[in-house]
């Protein structure tokens, strides 16, 4: 299939036999929405005579910890079906362009990425949304994650910070290489010799001012870092890193393949959260799978001519 | 006191001037070896061509020697250290690869030899050398740079001059070379 193909099978996506799935979770998550305004409204209604009536004031201090509890509960129940309207949704739309959908991969499939040091280093980790096959005869293979830090305050007291969300792909590429290039960030000049000592190779420069100004290529060989790295592939990369759905993107090159962690806004392929039949929600996901056909038209994976 | 110390703080930025000259000189030289090293796979490439193209090509005797000739001229030996002979190495591999894309083009016309499965591979081979002799000619342009600054930028011209320390020539490509080859320009 090629990748005009797949856009309009995917845009062609029949929900068939999905549409009455779909409705029946949204009838379950009306559901549990009334029972949680029913338990508030009741509980509420119990809390507030007892106080007034009873003179139990004593109440309100558990009154907190209560709405918190069934708050808790409504929250796991909810869970419970976006998680089921995505295994539903999910394979489905994959399943219509021929690829395949893992809603849990395995911790391994980040190895790659980390020893390349291609993403920030992590306390925690969470990947899901693990979608591979081939796009016009290229392999690849997608997982999302998101890197959580872990630190604490003087008290003890502990604070998360999200260092990276998004897309780790690889994918096939189209020359013939041994060494390892990598290609990060630019974090200016001081920034920049602060983190040097950590990078593998030796700094590569190349012509275009922009590409140096965005990113910093290291390398164990300079000829193929720029055999690889062409004045073309070069505006191809600059490209792909302008689309409104990257918000930063750090690569490497390594035995034949090219890893891609694509940072990106909040979580992707999503069973969303309110109106889990609505047709808007099928297209976001879509649009989130058209990013892999991006990636192969935008930096040009398919073609053999070399440059 | 202040003088040995003003001497030693001159001695002490000499010194680093040199390393600098050194490393740049040295880096620039690994470079050009880079650029020899893909050279050498194009010229052991070119008698396969050659001789895959000479069956099918009979009549374009002018257009194979040009190839021969470039490619002996391309393959002497030179002295490293000598611009001018860099320079004229240089030259020699731009010609040897005008005459291959000549020799390309020619076979255009030649539905036969363009078909035959052992020329495909042959001219796949060549694409691939030529990207990597286009990146190790980067490499090489972006060394010479870095010397060419420090040879000619006070204070390192200094030292440079007195060591004899020589900005090396770029390996450039004419912009009509740069330009995809027309076939029926060249018939």
């Amino acid at each position: 299939m090629t990748i005009e193909e797949m856009r309009a099978a995917l845009h062609s996506f029949d929900e068939g036999g999905l549409g009455p799935v779909l409705d029946q979770l949204e009838e379950r998550r009306k559901k549990a929405f009334n029972i949680f305004l029913g338990v508030v409204f009741l509980l509420g209604f119990c809390v507030f005579f007892l106080i007034l009536e009873q003179g139990l004031t004593e109440l309100v201090k558990f009154s907190g910890a209560g709405a918190l509890l069934v708050s808790f509960f409504f929250y796991r129940r909810m869970s419970v079906i976006r998680r089921e309207a995505k295994e539903k949704l999910m394979p489905a739309l994959c399943d219509q362009i021929g690829l395949n959908y893992n809603l849990h991969p395995l911790s391994s499939e980040i190895i790659p990425y980390r020893n390349l040091s291609i993403i920030p280093s992590y306390d925690e980790m969470t990947l899901e949304d693990q979608i591979s096959g081939k796009v016009e005869e290229i392999d690849f293979n997608l997982v999302e994650a998101k890197l959580v830090n872990v630190s604490r305050d003087s008290k003890g007291r502990k604070s998360r910070s999200t260092v990276f969300q998004g897309f780790l792909v690889e994918f096939d590429f189209h020359k013939n290489f041994n060494g390892e290039t990598i290609i990060t960030k630019d974090h200016t000049a001081i920034g920049n010799f602060l983190t040097g000592w950590a990078k593998k190779g030796e700094k590569v420069k190349l012509e275009d001012p922009e590409f140096e100004r965005k990113f910093e290529v290291h390398s164990n060989d300079q000829v193929e870092a720029r055999y690889l790295l062409t004045p073309l592939f070069i505006e191809r990369v600059l490209k792909f890193n302008r689309l409104s759905s990257v918000k930063q993107l750090q690569m490497a090159f390594k035995n034949g393949r090219i890893y891609m962690a694509i940072k990106r806004k909040g979580n992707s392929f999503e069973g969303g959260s309110f109106n889990l039949n609505d047709p808007k929600l099928i297209e976001k996901n879509m649009q989130d799978i058209a990013l892999i056909f991006d990636m192969v038209k935008e930096l040009n994976l398919t073609q053999e001519t070399k440059v | 006191m202040y003088i040995l110390i003003a001497l030693g703080v001159t001695a002490v930025m000499i010194y680093i001037l040199y390393i600098r000259l050194i490393k740049l000189r040295n880096g620039t030289l690994e470079a050009l070896s880079s650029i020899d090293v893909q050279l050498k796979k194009r010229h052991d490439l070119v008698p396969n061509i050659l001789t895959i193209a000479k069956k099918f090509m009979e009549h374009e005797e002018g257009v194979l020697s040009k190839v021969t000739q470039m490619r002996s001229i391309s393959g002497s030996d030179y002295d490293k250290n000598n611009p001018e002979e860099v320079a004229q190495h240089l030259e020699a591999n731009k010609q040897l690869q005008s005459a291959m894309m000549n020799l390309f083009a020619v076979a255009e016309n030649y539905p036969d030899l363009k078909s035959q499965e052992t020329m495909v591979r042959a001219q796949e081979t060549y694409e691939e050398v030529e990207g990597h002799i286009s990146a190790a000619r980067r490499f090489y342009n972006s060394s010479v740079t870095d010397l060419k600054n420090a040879v000619e930028i006070l204070p390192s011209s200094i030292i440079a001059n007195m060591l004899g320390i020589k900005a090396m020539p770029f390996f450039e490509i004419d912009e009509i070379e740069r330009k995809p080859v027309s076939a029926s320009d060249i018939l």
